[in-house]
């Protein structure tokens, strides 16, 4: 082994240290944000409660607060309740097109949180149409599969009467009520820091818009706005990047494990025959490699359209391992094929997802700021469900700052009361019982599945977690790599459903203009050609990415990473996995993604 | 001085369009909307016009073409960025029509509105025909100047100096006002709505405008007036997919000519 000489590292530090500064003075780490200042010579926006992040939870929050705010305001009206009417201002930020173009899920959808938030969805164009009809969980072989009857699945997998659908048709239809429940809804905003007011949160920045590559102002410069506000709600999904910033200022994961992740990809296919609506279809086994967690699913969304994706906990450890191929092997499996056959790819996408469960739930709770859904980390893995604990989440953080508007505090101290909700709602109640599912599958799939489905139906297995390695700890050299048994075949592509990853992401309809500032840095890309490349034979970031974002080119010395910044589809995967941990603190990655002021993915229908 | 710009909300360029079952036109449902990006050019040179010279108004203007649309959302976003009046024409007589009853209920309403000055995008870039604006100039039996890249407007002097793009040159058009002009790209870089503009958008009123309020038969608009009927659409066919060479770059090269020499016969 090579020994590690201390001048280099020094020297590497320092380096960092000079480049960092460049890109932005208080971007040291990813902590700190801007302190705020009495006198901010940019234009501001005064808010009561700002939601950042247009996803399920905030916009379940958002409309719940209304909903508690008007039924205040008419209880104080007829004099059944003391006190003075409340009128705060709400607004909520979405780096998206519209609310819903950066959401993708697979989705099968439980309305127990929404029955509660709107007892007459259906009545309100409800976009989830198709009930679930059948389910069906298989183990897939290279040729064929066995089907693993409901009797054996763990309570969790049983979905009882949920939908099938389009989170990014769920969440924009979520967002016409908001819209309409008298929120200012910013669509096209992106918070890039947190503004503090000493250690309490007071807002966010917005970024800065029509900037050139260099950093310099174009003619339509359009300076981004401080949101002040009195309580700021997070839920900018998994991996967010000022929730991430909130986490370690506050240590909030302080005794937790720390959170794991999987990345999945999707792709919309539209066929010309009527499909399955209604149908679906969970596989694990081929072409995973059983060292890898995960499997993919199929469902029957219409009668032409077909959901059809790939999920992968990122703790594999093969460098090599491209889950956008695994997705095409996967749609050439005969059990896939059946129902995708001649049909064409309509839409692509990729978003990661948290999957530490129980174990890995932060302190939600900070002066002036709260955390919910992904970016809290509420997705129940043996369910493969997240959505309605994301709403629910967002509506006991609702419940709470009702609460403390009406009471007019909003301390850590008076928000904590959002955690005892979470505590004891059905949200932790789902995740304690699967909270050894995911840990399970360290062990490899099949004492995985046995494991977990055990610990899972039963609820039995230890209160403290397993030890847990962070996702980007995982990868192995090539050689060493124990994931690998189908995985290097290569993947078969033809002009019809089976597409590469370039095809593929033009259906993404992602956007950033080429001439804007990067969103993506690699902090010190001598690193990638010195350790990277000679440990794993090539950059594992041209595989493990969905969009073809990074791309080694040169030959030899002069081998270098490219970063493609206008393909991201911002699923957060490369700051997740990238397996160099600069300076050895678990959570400052080579490579930095910070949210981009603009573009962006365009979802449809995902 | 008084500026209008007519805008009209197109299905967003990357969406994946289907043929409706009966062939005659796409599935509008479920397709996101946007501000013909052609209009946007328009909207941003009214804003920078009534800049430069500190006074006047700029409305916007634009009509519901389908039932799908949500022309709503295209006005708030011009009047974030800046505008100060919307109207929007709205009747289901006005829908499903072709360029010329477009043409007709727009003359008809800009009647009724007085203006210096029209603004128009080239083209709407779902359709591409690049007539409405044209055509709305001859029924209002005004000049008109058409793709145009740069625009000098003398308010005292009431005319202005237009460029043109022409083949292999730069046309340079003066004209009296009231003109219709309909903006090329390059002619400015538009802006991003701020917050603050978005906020104050969403108070402003919008003036909605229906058939009978502008005197016109329903026999003469939409579907049933239009002289242009869509027999047939169609999607390209697909391409076929691509050849990868393999090999280092010796072989690759010595394929390639052989590929290109014997099957395809272009060297």
């Amino acid at each position: 082994m090579r020994r590690r000489c201390w001048t280099t590292s020094v020297i590497r530090l320092v380096g960092v240290a000079f480049w960092y500064p460049q890109w932005g003075a208080d971007k040291w780490g990813r902590r700190v944000g801007k302190e705020f200042v009495g006198e901010d010579p940019r234009q501001t926006l005064e808010v009561d409660v700002l939601f950042v992040g247009g996803g399920p939870a905030n916009l379940a929050g958002a409309l719940r607060l209304t909903q508690l705010v008007a039924r205040h305001n008419e209880q104080v009206s007829t004099g059944e309740r003391p006190g003075r009417m409340l009128e705060p201002r709400i607004a909520l930020i979405e780096k998206g097109r519209d609310v819903g173009a950066h959401a993708l899920s697979g989705a099968i959808f439980d309305p127990v949180a929404l029955e509660e938030l709107l007892p007459d969805y259906q009545d309100r164009g409800f976009p989830f149409v198709q009930p679930l009809i059948r389910h069906d969980f298989r183990y897939l072989t290279t040729e064929s599969s066995i089907r693993i009857p409901d009797c054996l699945l763990p309570w969790a997998r049983r979905h009882g009467r949920c939908y099938l659908g389009s989170l990014q048709k769920l969440n924009l239809w979520l967002g016409e009520q908001v819209e309409a429940a008298g929120v200012s809804v910013f669509t096209e905003t992106c918070g890039v820091d947190i503004l503090y007011d000493g250690a309490r949160v007071c807002g966010v920045h917005t970024g800065d818009k029509g900037l050139e590559a260099g950093g310099g102002k174009k003619p339509n410069f359009e300076p981004g706005t401080a949101i002040h506000a009195k309580l700021t709600v997070f839920g900018e999904g998994p991996y967010g990047t000022l929730s991430e910033d909130l986490i370690h200022r506050f240590n909030l994961r302080d005794g937790c494990s720390p959170q794991s992740y999987a990345l999945g990809v999707k792709e919309l296919i539209r066929v010309g025959r009527t499909g399955a609506p209604g149908v679906a279809i969970h596989t694990i086994g081929y072409p995973l490699g059983p060292r890898v967690f995960g499997g993919g699913f199929c469902y029957g969304l219409d009668d032409h359209h077909f959901a059809v994706g790939m999920v992968c906990g990122l703790d594999w450890d093969d460098p090599q391992l491209d889950v956008q191929a695994q997705l095409q092997r996967l749609k050439k499996h005969p059990d896939i094929q059946r129902f995708i056959k001649g049909g064409t790819v309509v839409a692509y996408g990729a978003k990661t997802l948290p999957e530490g469960g129980y174990f890995a739930v932060p302190r939600l709770v900070v002066d002036g700021a709260m955390l919910v859904g992904d970016s809290a980390g509420f997705v129940n893995v043996p369910a493969g469900k997240g959505i309605h604990y994301a709403m629910k989440s967002g509506m006991l953080a609702a419940e709470t700052i009702y609460e403390a508007l009406v009471e007019e505090d909003t301390s850590a101290a008076r928000l904590a009361v959002y955690e005892t909700r979470v505590a004891d709602s059905y949200i932790m109640r789902d995740l304690y019982r699967g909270r050894h599912f995911r840990q399970a599958f360290a062990y490899g799939r099949l004492p995985g599945l046995l494991l977990g489905e055990l610990t899972a139906w039963t609820g039995w297995g230890p209160r403290k977690p397993r030890r847990a390695r962070c996702d980007f700890q995982t990868l192995r050299s090539l050689g060493e790599a124990r994931s690998k048994r189908w995985t290097r075949e290569p993947a078969q592509y033809d002009a019809g459903v089976m597409v590469d990853k370039l095809t593929d992401l033009s259906y993404s309809g992602t956007q950033h203009r080429e001439d804007q500032p990067s969103h993506i840095r690699i902090l010190d890309p001598v690193r990638c050609v010195n350790h990277c490349i000679p440990r794993f034979g090539d950059a594992p970031c041209i595989h493990f990415c969905p969009a073809n974002v990074y791309e080694l080119i040169g030959e030899g010395q002069s081998r270098r990473i490219q970063i493609n910044f206008a393909n991201c589809l911002h699923c957060k995967t490369c700051v997740i996995k990238d397996p160099i941990d600069v300076l050895a603190t678990d959570h400052i990655q080579n490579i930095s993604w910070r949210a981009p002021a603009e573009g962006g993915p365009r979802y449809q229908g995902l | 001085m008084k500026l209008i710009v007519c805008v009209k909300q197109v299905p967003a360029t990357e969406s994946m369009l289907a043929v409706r079952p009966d062939g005659t036109d796409i599935e509008r449902s479920g397709l996101t909307f946007i501000v013909n990006p052609y209009d946007e050019f328009a909207v941003e040179e009214a804003l920078r016009i009534r800049e430069r010279i500190g006074t006047g108004e700029v409305t916007v203007v634009t009509l519901r073409s389908h039932a799908a649309q949500k022309p709503e959302a295209a006005l708030r976003t011009c009047l974030a960025m800046g505008a100060d009046r919307a109207v929007l024409l709205s009747d289901p007589a006005f829908e499903d029509g072709d360029s010329f009853t477009t043409a007709l209920a727009l003359a008809a309403a800009l009647r009724r509105l007085s203006f210096d000055l029209l603004l128009f995008g080239k083209q709407a870039v779902d359709d591409d025909e690049g007539a409405v604006g044209v055509q709305v100039a001859e029924l209002l039996g005004i000049p008109h100047v058409a793709v145009v890249n740069r625009l000098e407007v003398d308010a005292k002097a009431r005319n202005l100096v237009a460029h043109r793009q022409i083949e292999g040159g730069i046309e340079v058009v003066e004209a009296p006002l009231p003109v219709l002009v309909t903006c090329q790209k390059g002619l400015n870089e538009p802006r991003y709505p701020s917050l603050p503009g978005i906020m104050k958008a969403k108070q402003k009123p919008l003036e909605v405008l229906a058939c009978h309020t502008l005197g016109l038969a329903p026999d003469t608009l939409g579907a049933a007036g239009a002289k242009l009927r869509v027999v047939r659409l169609e999607l390209p066919p697909p391409r076929p997919p691509g050849r990868l060479i393999p090999g280092d770059a010796e072989t690759q090269a010595k394929e390639l000519v052989r590929l290109l020499h014997e099957k395809e016969k272009l060297i």
